[in-house]
Formats: structure tokens, C-alpha cells, sequence
């Protein structure tokens, strides 16, 4: 009895454990960065510069010019799909209403999704699209705009890839990634899309994420 | 040893309640395989469906309606807009033209089974008949 006693409170210690040292792990900051000497009071000060977003100027499904201005001190989640896509995007925009429902009307908290199909994704449609998934406001934007600027974003900023490839059902070949974006807009964290436990990781970092 | 064997029987009898009773289990498998690529995608492997944007195969009034263009539909996709438990929907289901007859039928056969509770299994004659019907002029 005694022993079972002793392994029932390790048990708990454990659980104890591991439940704070996942729960208060500081997000990393992904992607290049580089270190920038400069002059602060006579004296040589060096620091570390992080890889931002890059600029970019894209039309949501209400036709409002979105920026870096418009989500410049809010977290955000961005992906890459298109409405006629067949293969993992229906997948992936159940896992990102999930995400939407969670932070439905937290002011802090964005999804951009990128359509990689301009042409065929019209604003028109891509309201139609977000009505019937349920984003009703605009916290959760639908965005559209150039071609070769999206792909270049994805590919430059969000570290996806998103390209035409007219083997692939649907025509376009891209990844099912869920990019996590900070306030400083800087990339926190990659995580898949198509698979619920990893969306499950990106909820609990986006709480993370907005404490600090 | 009488305890562990009646244990063990216990247990094959609770697990052969979940299997499908009158359908092939070899042909459910195999449909259950080919709707996890073909189909899951959009219906998901539940059948709900997304939102008011892919409609839902589970407890939908609507596949019950359509019960004999299960096939067709499976072949040729779908253009007109339809609305299933009250919702319309409007996003065309492209088509499949890389199934083979053997592969729809058995898609169709666990759509049956999965969705519709039916225990039944249709022939390749049948929805050969059902395929022919659909893809005439």
C-alpha cells in the first residue's frame, strides 16, 4: 500500500512537471538574422536584427487594401489555398476555423489566408467563401492580389511554397503550413495545417505568444 | 484456462458487432481505402462535410434522395447547385475520370454502408447498369 502510495504521488509530480515546463516555453524566433553594430553613447553596441515580413499590399474579400500597417501590433496566422482546390485545403480550413473560433473577437488575434489562384478566386468569391465558413467580421481576411507578389511572399516571407503545377489535381502545388506571425511580425512558429494535433500546438503558442 | 477462453470468445463476439454483417468486410475495407483518397479530401473521413462550402455525407437527406446517382456522381462530379439539410450549396464537385467501374463500386458500396446504414451489397452488374444509365446523352 505504501509503495502504491509513493507511485501515485511520483505520478502526479510528474504530471506536475511536464504540464509547466510545456506550457512556459518561449517561442522561437524563426528565420534569417543578423547582428548590427552601432553607436549608442560613444560606445559600440552590437544586436541582433530578426527577419521581418516583407512588404506587402494586398485586397480582402471586402475589397479593403490590407498592409503590413493592418496587422502591425496583433498576432496572426497566415496559410496559402484556393477555393477550387480538391486536395488539402478543405482539410486545412476546418483546422483554421477552429483557430477562428478560439480567438473570435480578440482584437489582438488575425488569420490571413492567401488565395495562390488569383484568377479564378474573385473578391466576390472569396466573400461567398468566408460567408459560408462563418467568418463573418474581419478578423479573419481572404486575400488576394497579385500573383507573382503572393508567391513571392509565401515563399520569402512565410517560408511556403506555392507555385502552378498542372500535374497536381486542382493545378497548383502548395504547402499546407499554418505560419505563426508576432507582433513584431516575425515568423514564431510552422505548423501543419492538414493535421489537428499540430494545430492543437499552434492554439496553445498563440497563448503564449500573447502574453508576452 | 475455461476463464481465459470464455474471456477470449467474449471478445470476438463484442468485436464481430462493429463488423459489417451481409457486406463483403474485404470490399468494405477496400472502399473505405479509396474513399480515404478520393473522397476525404473534401466530405472528410466523417462525412461532415465544411462548413456551408463541401456539402455533408453523413445524415445528409440529400444522398438518400440521389440514392441511385451515387455512382454518376462518384464518375462525373457535380455542377448544379443542390441543398442538403436545408443548405445550399454551390461548389462543383469535379469529377473522377481515373476510377475505374471496380473502384466506384467500391466506393459506392461503403458510401452505403458508412452513410446509409445500408447492409446490402450492390453487384458490379448493377452499378455497371446505374454508370451506363448516367453517361448516356
Amino acid at each position: 500500500m505504501n509503495n502504491f502510495l509513493k507511485t501515485i504521488f511520483a505520478f502526479f509530480i510528474g504530471i506536475v512537471y511536464f504540464s509547466s515546463c510545456s506550457h512556459d516555453h518561449p517561442l522561437p524566433i524563426l528565420g534569417n538574422r543578423y547582428a548590427v553594430t552601432k553607436e549608442v553613447n560613444g560606445q559600440l553596441i552590437t544586436d541582433s536584427v530578426y527577419q521581418q515580413i516583407p512588404p506587402f499590399s494586398l485586397i480582402n474579400q471586402d475589397s479593403q487594401i490590407i498592409t503590413n500597417q493592418s496587422v502591425l501590433g496583433k498576432i496572426y496566422v497566415a496559410d496559402f489555398f484556393f477555393t477550387s482546390c480538391p486536395t488539402i485545403c478543405p482539410v486545412m480550413k476546418k483546422e483554421m476555423i477552429k483557430v477562428y473560433k478560439k480567438y473570435k473577437g480578440n482584437p489582438q488575434v488575425m488569420m490571413l489566408s492567401h488565395t495562390i489562384d488569383p484568377e479564378f478566386d474573385t473578391i466576390a468569391l472569396l466573400k461567398d467563401f468566408a460567408t459560408r465558413l462563418g467568418a463573418d467580421g474581419t478578423q479573419w481576411m481572404f486575400l488576394t492580389g497579385n500573383k507573382d507578389s503572393i508567391y513571392n511572399l509565401a515563399e520569402q516571407g512565410y517560408y511556403a511554397t506555392a507555385m502552378p503545377d498542372s500535374t497536381e489535381p486542382g493545378g497548383y502545388v502548395h504547402s499546407g503550413g499554418f505560419i505563426l506571425i508576432d507582433k513584431q511580425q516575425r515568423v514564431r512558429g510552422i505548423y501543419d495545417g492538414t493535421n489537428s494535433e499540430s494545430v492543437d500546438e499552434l492554439l496553445k503558442d498563440m497563448d503564449i505568444l500573447l502574453k508576452e | 484456462m475455461i476463464q481465459w477462453v470464455l474471456g477470449m470468445l467474449t471478445l470476438l463476439a463484442l468485436g464481430s458487432c462493429n463488423q459489417p454483417s451481409g457486406m463483403n468486410l474485404q470490399a468494405v475495407k477496400n472502399g473505405q481505402r479509396l474513399y480515404d483518397i478520393h473522397c476525404a479530401n473534401c466530405h472528410q473521413q466523417d462525412g461532415a462535410g465544411l462548413a456551408a462550402w463541401i456539402p455533408p455525407l453523413a445524415q445528409s437527406n440529400h444522398l438518400l434522395a440521389v440514392r441511385l446517382s451515387i455512382p454518376c456522381i462518384i464518375s462525373n462530379g457535380m455542377k448544379q447547385p443542390i441543398v442538403v439539410n436545408g443548405v445550399e450549396y454551390n461548389q462543383p464537385m469535379p469529377a473522377n475520370p481515373r476510377l475505374s467501374e471496380k473502384e466506384i463500386t467500391y466506393i459506392t458500396n461503403y458510401v452505403e454502408w458508412y452513410f446509409l446504414k445500408n447492409q446490402q451489397t450492390l453487384s458490379q452488374d448493377s452499378v455497371n447498369l446505374l454508370l451506363r444509365q448516367c453517361n448516356q446523352p
